[in-house]
């Protein structure tokens, strides 16, 4: 029960936002953009036990997907999303491979490795992407014909919490299934778990393609409402940040992106205001204490968890 | 004679120079009750690695049911009824015993893909499994997490673990290892209490368990197989007792 | 550019990254730490070095055996205080607490020095080239080689000829039977981290020409010093060695050779040596 209202509590969160904060909804969007990627982050982090820094490449795959689409004459937003997330998908499924056997060290070094790949190919193919200046010239079109994206970012908003609600619901779906209790026993110890009858290859590849089609969703409503791609979509930087706001807001219970997302992106707004290495500084102090005092991240220091699931 | 359920023909592995398993040919009928001895090394845990697909063999043929199974991976053999447990617990800690037998239920069921299917309205496989769990005597247990259950309760929990997959054949190897004697026989009476369908190849050390417990006992030294035969063979044979069973050997 | 002039510039580079990644490569091998935050102790002595030039006045040939002792101090005081009650934790929490250290670093490198990128001014007979088969040589670059062939000459002896070297080596392969045997594993953590440390001092300080020194040093070239370790293997020497002249001829290749491909081709092959060997090239499976 109590799960079920931090859930509600969860989706109904953003709307306390925009009514309290109305002049600050394109941030707000882009806090629900970030959750959303924190939350499929933690499919594969949370869940499955696969440490990954790369991401953004999905993130990334699905802007630039979303981004292209429009500029070159298919601004439809729904469908946009819909195909920037099955690109997105379809890029887990080789690395999902790739990584399915490897170690840890290794699963961190091979999944940067292709997301740093990604963001060299978007660098250097600036007559498709814009390069470092990022893709101009997107025209999405009114969401369902109707509603116009205006600058204020109401549409916007409305339009990123839809999708946050969304991928928030399927995330909490594939967690309490019982392929979602296979990612968990994987995670636990794989040997076993192929002991019992589950191919680990394939479902940890499951994994990553559904992770990546809601990361790529992500990346395509952020570039849909803010009109452009900017190349450091694909950055490492956003891969660690999105590791970090995860680890903060707590892995393995889904609601933790967007705990997570609210207080990085929040703090980092107020206190790069005053000083960007104020903000790196303290930034910096905080992980180190949270790494000693809250390994489990904030809300673990609220709520010790027993046995790590969500039911 | 019931029907061969599995068959290897000379089955052999390698480390290196180190011959592990040497030409091991046995068949296991349906149902049955066999006991796997030898001294330490012999290559008893070597053999049943590979029997379930943990280990892959260097050569020979693993014929299960009439399917060859001889490089299928692990999850493939279990599909087909061939299941094991482990020497050295090995189980989820951070699920409960309840969902980890669930967990083996769906996989057996093939719906281990369902992804979005709330696991919860899945009654009859959690109810299977808290049948399993009462079957191994674990029905109070269920709800807790198996990280903090006690050792011997994790030997039984293996064992149910090995049984949701409904396995045809079970290999236990060394079911009642580092639990007290009094315990480890009540554990194997919960072993011999398993129905008739599921066929049992068992690792034990415990002489007076293997003769109370198997129908048949397959000898292992050196990798290779010494002798197979009855308790009462195996007993009254002088070089088993000689080399093996030692002075205290079973009367 | 003579292709033996690209060769002796790409081993010049791989030098440095080689020393600056060879005591990650044994802490890593040793405790398994994912430790993102190495590059920060080249920092240090990246920027022990400017300073102690700039506004000491000291000489560069000094500031170098300096740089490796100030790097050390602080690579033994943070280990002591912090990293050695971390091993235990999880990849994630060592991921999360090094990452922390990065952010500190760069933030404490632009309150005390400025965001700005550091100049270096080195001794003149350091400076100008070297003429050497039709190709001109700078002579830093040959004094850069020369002097971390000689380190990893006393890397290997220490590794392979002495006690210590012994017992590392045997806890790199096992650390259950290492403790065992009566070997204190986490005192030989301490002087392996420290000793790593001091040497990444030395790398950074030596880098400085090289490779620039600005607040973002550690961020920019943590993949680099990550990719030596893990694609060479990370416990071994050689596996880094290997690994680092590599990346370091390749990636100079690549930059004069095709510019267009940025460093496209480094990671292509990364993706494919850690596909192809996922404990590294001289790595044990684990």
């Amino acid at each position: 029960m109590t799960r079920r209202l931090a859930a509600a509590a969860c989706i109904l969160a953003p709307l306390c936002y925009a009514i309290a904060l109305p002049d600050y909804l394109v941030f707000g969007s882009q806090i629900l953009v970030m959750a959303l990627l924190a939350i499929s982050l933690d499919l594969l982090v949370g869940y499955a036990g696969i440490a990954t820094l790369g991401h953004a490449a999905f993130f990334g795959a699905g802007a630039y997907v979303a981004g292209l689409l429009s500029v070159h004459g298919w601004g439809e937003p729904l469908t946009g999303v819909l195909v920037a997330a099955c690109a997105a998908g379809a890029l887990g499924i080789p690395i999902g491979l790739l990584t399915a056997r490897s170690g840890t060290l290794a699963r961190l070094m091979i999944t940067l490795g292709i997301a740093v790949l990604l963001y060299e190919t978007a660098n250097r193919a600036a007559g498709i992407t814009g390069g470092a200046d990022g893709l101009q010239g997107m025209e999405v079109w009114p969401l369902l014909g109707v509603f116009d994206f205006d600058l204020a970012g109401k549409i916007g908003f409305a339009y990123a919490w839809c999708t946050f609600v969304l991928g928030f619901i399927l995330a909490r779906f594939v967690v309490k299934s019982p392929f979602g209790l296979s990612l968990e026993a994987i995670r636990d110890n794989p040997l076993r778990a192929a002991g019992i009858g589950i191919p680990v290859k394939g479902r940890l590849t499951a994994a990553f393609v559904i992770s990546a089609a809601i990361a790529g969703a992500a990346g395509a409503v952020l570039a849909q409402t803010t009109q452009v791609v900017a190349l450091n979509v694909l950055s490492v930087q956003l891969s660690a940040d999105v590791l970090v706001i995860l680890i903060f807001g707590g892995i393995g219970r889904i609601y933790g992106g967007l705990i997570g997302a609210a207080l990085y992106m929040g703090a980092h707004h107020w206190m790069s205001g005053l000083s960007p290495v104020y903000w790196q500084f303290w930034l910096g102090l905080v992980l180190i204490a949270c790494a000693f005092l809250a390994p489990s991240g904030i809300m673990g220091l609220m709520a010790p968890r027993a046995g790590g699931r969500d039911t | 004679m019931s029907p061969t359920l599995l068959e290897t023909k000379r089955l052999s592995k390698c480390f290196g120079v180190l011959r592990a398993v040497d030409d091991v040919s046995i068949t296991i009928p349906e149902g049955a009750r066999y006991a796997l001895i030898g001294p330490n090394g012999a290559g008893k845990t070597t053999l049943v690695s590979m029997l379930s697909g943990a280990l892959s063999s260097t050569s020979g043929d693993i014929t299960f049911a009439g399917v060859d199974l001889t490089s299928a991976p692990m999850h493939i053999r279990v599909r087909h009824g061939l299941a094991r447990t482990y020497q050295i617990t090995s189980l989820f800690p951070r699920l409960t015993v309840r969902e980890q037998v669930a967990l083996a239920v769906f996989e057996r069921d093939g719906m281990g893909w369902k992804w979005l299917a709330p696991r919860n309205r899945m009654t009859a496989q959690y109810e299977e499994a808290s049948c399993l769990l009462d079957l191994v005597k674990l029905g109070a247990d269920a709800d807790l997490p198996v990280g903090g259950l006690p050792y011997g309760k994790q030997r039984l929990l293996e064992i149910a673990l090995g049984l949701a997959a409904r396995p045809r054949l079970l290999l236990l190897d060394e079911p009642a290892a580092g639990i007290p004697s009094t315990q480890s026989a009540e554990l194997f009476e919960v072993i011999d209490a398993l129905p008739a369908s599921t066929a049992i190849l068992f690792i034990e050390h415990d002489m007076d368990l293997v003769f109370r417990f198997a129908k048949k006992i397959i000898v292992l030294m050196n990798g290779q197989v010494f002798m197979e035969g009855t308790p009462s063979e195996i007993a009254g044979n002088a070089s088993v007792r000689q080399i093996y069973l030692g002075e205290g050997g079973h009367d | 550019m003579q292709f033996i002039g690209v060769l002796l510039d790409g081993i010049a580079y791989a030098s440095l990254l080689f020393i600056i990644s060879a005591g990650l490569s044994i802490t890593m091998g040793l405790m398994q730490f994912a430790n993102l935050a190495h590059g920060a102790f080249a920092m240090v002595g990246g920027y022990a070095c400017v300073y102690g030039m700039n506004a000491l006045g000291i000489p560069y040939l000094a500031m170098l055996p300096l740089a490796f002792l100030i790097a050390g101090v602080f690579g033994l005081v943070l280990e002591l205080a912090l990293y050695r009650r971390l091993y235990e934790a999880s990849h994630l929490t060592q991921v999360l607490f090094t990452v922390g250290v990065l952010n500190v670093s760069a933030a404490s490198a632009v309150f005390l020095f400025g965001a700005g990128s550091q100049p270096i001014h080195l001794p003149p007979y350091l400076q100008g080239q070297i003429s050497f088969l039709d190709a001109n040589i700078s002579t830093f670059r040959l004094f850069t080689v020369v002097l971390v062939v000689a380190m990893a000459v006393v890397l290997a002896s220490i590794v392979q000829l002495t006690r210590f070297g012994a017992q590392l080596r045997c806890a790199v392969d096992n650390r259950r039977a290492a403790i065992g045997m009566g070997i204190n594993v986490d005192r030989l953590m301490t002087i392996a981290f420290t000793f790593g440390s001091a040497l990444a001092g030395l790398g950074g300080a030596l880098g400085v020409q090289l490779l620039g020194l600005d607040p973002s040093f550690a961020f920019k070239y943590l993949v680099y010093f990550l990719l030596v370790v893990v694609v060479g293997g990370a416990g071994s020497f050689v596996g880094p060695l290997l690994a680092a002249l590599i990346v370091g001829i390749l990636d100079t290749a690549s930059r004069y050779y095709a510019p267009e491909t940025g460093s496209f081709t480094l990671y292509l092959l990364m993706v494919a040596l850690l596909v192809m060997f996922p404990n590294g090239l001289y790595g044990r499976a684990r």
